[in-house]
């Protein structure tokens, strides 16, 4: 019984911990998207981050002016993926930094 | 006009009911005879009663859920550029007119949106792309699976498909965020 409860404790303890890391490793990308042709802001493009370890973020879309925000993502080492439609027209890699990071501007197609 | 399965099964089987009340404790001596849409149809006894019931339920049923349906067409076109300098004709931004999205000044969106009955995981998620000049652009995923709750940053808009009434209701306020220089 009391192994139990101590177990339930270290359990608790545990997921506790687990939240407070996977919460405050949250960190936030900010980058610009603009055609490769002229450098003119590419508006209204899907991205999203993604990790064969950390799976992928949910998409963001670029605004008028080609600036996309891309928020609580673990920090680490992902492929910043630009869609097109339903397929991937661009794949970089990134390192994503707490609490912000900024992506230098994507040349897309 | 869309038609919904489940109310033409009720218009077949319900006046069975009815048909068969009548005619079990009735005399059976219903008699219909006349043109129906370019045909001349005569009938009698139960089958009679069942199809003049079923007309009636038909009337009814059209006047009564017909405001509900929604009439959603499939548009096709070609986009074209009349210069070799283009870019992806995807990058298009299609507006329709009279304006399909009609927000008025309490910031209260309405409009009318092709969903598909099914889709192939989040790529495939029709999504409503909010923007505004000087704030971050938002995307509002319109999935009754929820399926990018599972993504990073993935936001609960509480989003709920009312089916009755053939609606989507985004449950919690689309907020725009300013972007900070």
């Amino acid at each position: 019984m009391k192994f139990e409860h101590c177990f339930f404790c270290r359990l608790v303890v545990g997921g506790l911990i687990l939240l407070f890391a996977l919460t405050a490793a949250a960190a936030n990308v900010r980058g610009q998207l603009v055609y490769a042709s002229d450098n003119s802001p590419a508006p209204y493009v899907a991205v999203r981050l993604n990790s064969t370890s950390r799976g992928a973020s949910e998409y963001a879309y670029s605004g008028a002016d080609g600036r996309y925000f891309i928020k609580n993502v673990p920090a680490g080492d992902y492929q910043l993926e630009v869609w097109r439609g339903k397929r991937i027209i661009l794949t970089i890699p990134i390192t994503v930094r707490e609490p912000d990071s900024a992506v230098e501007p994507v040349r897309v197609p | 006009m869309r038609v919904d399965c489940v109310y033409m099964l009720l218009i077949l089987l319900l006046p069975l009911l009815p048909a068969f009340v009548l005619f079990r404790f009735l005399p059976s001596s219903s008699d219909v005879q006349g043109p129906f849409k370019g045909l001349t149809v005569k009938l009698g006894g139960a089958f009679a009663g069942y199809f003049l019931t079923v007309l009636l339920s038909w009337q009814v049923a059209g006047s009564l859920l017909a405001p509900t349906w929604s009439d959603n067409w499939n548009v096709v076109a070609r986009i074209t550029f009349n210069d070799g300098d283009h870019r992806s004709p995807s990058e298009a931004l299609v507006i329709v007119n009279p304006p399909s999205p009609n927000i008025d000044s309490s910031g209260l969106l309405q409009m009318r949106i092709p969903i598909p009955r099914a889709h192939n995981g989040p790529a495939d998620v029709q999504r409503l792309i909010v923007a505004f000049n000087g704030y971050e652009t938002v995307s509002v995923p319109l999935d009754p699976d929820n399926t990018h709750l599972g993504a990073y940053g993935g936001l609960n808009y509480d989003i709920k498909f009312d089916k009755t009434n053939h609606q989507i209701l985004v449950g919690k306020p689309i907020i725009l965020t300013k972007v900070s220089e």
